[in-house]
């Protein structure tokens, strides 16, 4: 098996365009969440993480022709060329280059605007924009902007989409059947989205509170991350200092409900004991969790029991940073995977700064303010979504 | 390692196209597979999947499942167009949740997961016409580098008629329609008396020529051109004058045109190996030129 | 009281999926949920919508509702107590 190295990041979200930017907000504890602008909808009282720039904003950055791409994949694109720049790759005939990536809403903004016609008038309706709601178009358009034809793959678990199109990615390279991989996710808000966890009232009014006994829902988000992950044997060839290593995943289906968690968090455990379990390190060796905690009641229980299942008395620092970015649906696991590595790169931990009151039954407390740490040799980053489809992910150092 | 393909079940157009020309799937007996409290959300996408993996899993005893892993082009159209008119509908006002919950593309492997009570890998993949293909490719992976023993994987698209209009759009030749359907694999590397081999799945996403990739992977599983008795294609316009020994079977006047039709192609192939013995391939095009090639045979 | 229960039968039938059923199915103070009718947290959110769109009923959250949508029964009287 290939070691599988991190060696470079990309991200966007209603934290800015860049990793950098992202950081900056982080230490600042400032979030992205705020009023709805890009999206025609009568929820106007609903806060949302956007990210700042229109359509036409995010074209001229990437300098594609109009109208070519849906938002998610304007999104993706930024945070890929962020990664790849970062990696300081392009294209290479001699590299087997994989691209895979993880999106649930993919094409529904164009989608939407088809049906929207479609129901009024039958023969109306510009139906080339149906061809966007496919997932696979997204990442087939981000391979061809790039060139990459080697292997192409669309994961859509919902909302631990892009979590898995990175383990599928480092089990890639791991196998040998690449060298090197551009994987992570991308989501665009939508109507379609905004009024679909609004039907299932589990959107707050205000800024969610994860893992608060007070919380009650969650903001819902769009953005975009992205990982370039190599081999050893590729990065150490032309001398690339990798940002971490890969070193396990978990994947497992909590067979519940299509929505609800088990009460015991089952599939959460499970995924996150596989992940340690191929990472080949024990409970006590994590230095940081980076929770899934949307801030709903059903989410953050689930999760708390099963960490506390697993961790005992003895969780290790945990936060959530869906209060920052908001719930990026398919791009959260990706988006976190980059907060993540700025934590074990910056030996800083990125707060759930507005925790008051721990959830009474399991009385975990995140943390609450930008904490200098002074090593993290191995983290943990959780994405759970509809379906029960659970992913869990270890990073570590070197 | 070797692969097997050691139970298969479909639900499939089992009696040609109907007056529009749409290929509609079986309609099998639901509440036989799913309990009709579990099945009145659904969309037939994601029944007919369901009916089909139990299938496939009583055709190979019902082993013990590790991996749930489905391909969908289109995912949930028919939840997803629910939820949607009734947004614009209502105004965004009073809408019931059940569409939207069931609208995800993953609702298909969650719903085998959930029926099979099956905490494993689960996993669900769109990649236009190669959704079935890199939903395989998972499933290989997972046995070959992970030691899984036992996969369940398959494809699932329906039909819904908002997509008669894209038939002109991606230039499907007039002769032919949508169809839609679900077949799903029981994959293993142990071998049981139904076992077809699955000897290679190659997939290419640079618009090579599709008969330069079957004589490519061929040659790479030292198979010569005339052992190939059988070409399944799932797009017509696929020249393959190079293997003129080969009976070549054309998929669309069976299941017609879907994101997922390749999966019912590896159905009949493998129905057609436990029939004949021999050496036979999948060739499946897409059209921005995804290319893949399954070449199975019998034991 | 009769009339008002038969019609949200025959919502809950039409919201809910329940295809196969009919009015007679459903017993006037058969529990709804769990055991019953067997509706789950889903079905839930679909009655709230059913109160409010049907009925001019406002509930906020289903926690809230839990009595109010034990059976037809208690459905029908709270929606003649609102609406009085």
């Amino acid at each position: 098996m290939q070691t599988v190295f991190v060696t470079g990041m990309g991200a966007i979200s209603s934290l800015g365009v860049s990793v950098e930017q992202t950081y900056e907000a982080l230490i600042e504890k400032r979030s992205g969440i705020g009023k709805c602008k890009q999206i025609q909808t009568v929820h106007t009282d609903i806060p949302v993480g956007e990210v700042s720039l229109s359509n036409d904003e995010l074209r001229a950055l990437l300098k594609v022709s109009a109208e070519k791409f849906s938002r998610t994949t304007l999104l993706g694109l930024v945070a890929a060329q962020e990664a790849l720049d970062s990696a300081g790759v392009k294209k290479d005939k001699n590299l087997k280059t994989a691209v895979i990536t993880g999106t649930t809403v993919s094409g529904l903004d164009r989608s939407e605007h088809f049906f929207h016609h479609f129901l009024l008038d039958n023969r109306a309706g510009d139906i080339s924009n149906l061809l966007h709601h496919e997932c696979g178009t997204t990442t087939q358009d981000i391979a061809d902007y790039f060139g990459f034809h080697d292997y192409i793959s669309t994961i859509s678990t919902a909302c631990s989409s892009s979590a898995n199109a990175i383990a599928l990615g480092s089990r890639l390279i791991a196998a040998g059947v690449v060298d090197r991989v551009l994987c992570g996710g991308e989501d665009a808000l939508s109507n379609f989205t905004i009024n679909g966890f609004n039907s299932m009232k589990i959107l707050d009014r205000e800024l969610c509170r994860p893992f608060d006994k007070t919380r009650s829902g969650l903001n819902i988000g769009e953005g975009a991350a992205f990982l370039v992950l190599e081999s050893k044997k590729v990065a150490e060839e032309r001398e690339k200092e990798p940002i971490a290593r890969l070193s396990g995943w978990g994947n497992r289906c909590d067979a519940y409900h299509q929505t609800a968690s088990s009460p015991e968090g089952r599939g959460p455990l499970q995924a996150m004991k596989e992940a340690l379990t191929r990472a080949g390190i024990t409970p006590q060796d994590i230095g940081y969790i980076n929770v899934h905690g949307t801030g709903t009641p059903n989410n953050d229980i689930t999760e708390a029991r099963a960490l506390i299942t697993l961790f005992g008395e003895k969780v290790p620092p945990f936060s959530s940073t869906k209060l920052y970015t908001g719930h990026t649906l398919g791009a959260a696991g990706a988006i976190e995977s980059v907060i993540s590595l700025l934590s074990m790169q910056h030996n800083t931990l990125f707060p759930t700064f507005n925790f008051r009151q721990a959830i009474e039954e399991a009385q975990l407390k995140p943390i609450t303010s930008v904490t200098k740490v002074e090593n993290i040799k191995h983290l943990l980053t959780n994405s759970f979504g509809f379906g029960g489809n659970d992913t869990s992910l270890i990073f570590s150092k070197e | 390692m070797n692969i097997f393909i050691n139970g298969i079940g479909s639900v499939l157009p089992d009696c040609g196209p109907d007056e529009n020309g749409i290929y509609h799937a079986e309609k099998p007996k639901y509440r036989e597979y799913i309990p009709p409290m579990v099945a009145r959300r659904m969309g037939r996408e994601t029944k007919m999947a369901v009916v089909a993996a139990l299938r496939a899993l009583k055709e190979a005893n019902n082993p013990e499942v590790e991996a749930i892993i489905t391909g969908t082009g289109l995912g949930a159209m028919s939840q997803t167009k629910q939820f949607m008119n009734s947004l614009l509908e209502n105004n965004e006002t009073m809408l019931n949740p059940a569409s939207f919950i069931h609208s995800t593309p993953n609702t298909m492997s969650s719903a085998i997961a959930h029926s099979l009570q099956c905490n494993g890998y689960n996993a669900t993949y769109s990649q236009r016409e190669l959704s079935f293909e890199v939903a395989l490719s998972d499933a290989i992976l997972l046995l070959k580098s992970e030691s899984y023993t036992t996969a369940l994987v398959g494809g699932s698209d329906e039909y819904i008629q908002e997509l008669e209009p894209l038939s002109k759009l991606i230039n499907l030749p007039k002769h032919l329609s949508f169809g839609e359907g679900a077949s799903y694999f029981v994959l293993s590397p142990h071998r049981t008396e139904l076992s077809i081999e699955l000897v290679d799945l190659a997939t290419d996403f640079s618009n090579i020529n599709a008969q330069q990739l079957l004589e490519k992977t061929i040659e790479k599983n030292n198979i010569d051109t005339d052992d190939i008795s059988s070409i399944f294609v799932t797009h017509s316009d696929v020249d393959l004058s190079h293997f003129s020994h080969a009976e070549i079977v054309r998929m669309h006047p069976l299941v017609g045109f879907s994101l997922t039709a390749s999966a019912h192609a590896l159905h009949h192939a493998v129905a057609h190996l436990r029939k004949k013995d021999g050496t036979v391939a999948v060739v499946n095009k897409g059209l921005r030129g995804e290319t893949a090639i399954m070449i199975l045979t019998s034991l | 009281m009769r009339k008002l229960m038969d019609t949200l039968k025959q919502e809950i039938i039409e919201e809910m999926h329940l295809e196969d059923m009919e009015i007679e199915d459903i017993e006037d103070e058969m529990p709804l949920f769990v055991e019953g009718l067997g509706l789950d947290s889903i079905d839930a959110l679909s009655m709230i919508v059913i109160l409010e769109k049907k009925h001019g009923v406002k509930l906020e959250n289903p926690d809230e509702g839990k009595d109010i949508m034990h059976s037809v029964k208690t459905l029908a009287e709270y929606i003649t107590q609102q609406q009085a």
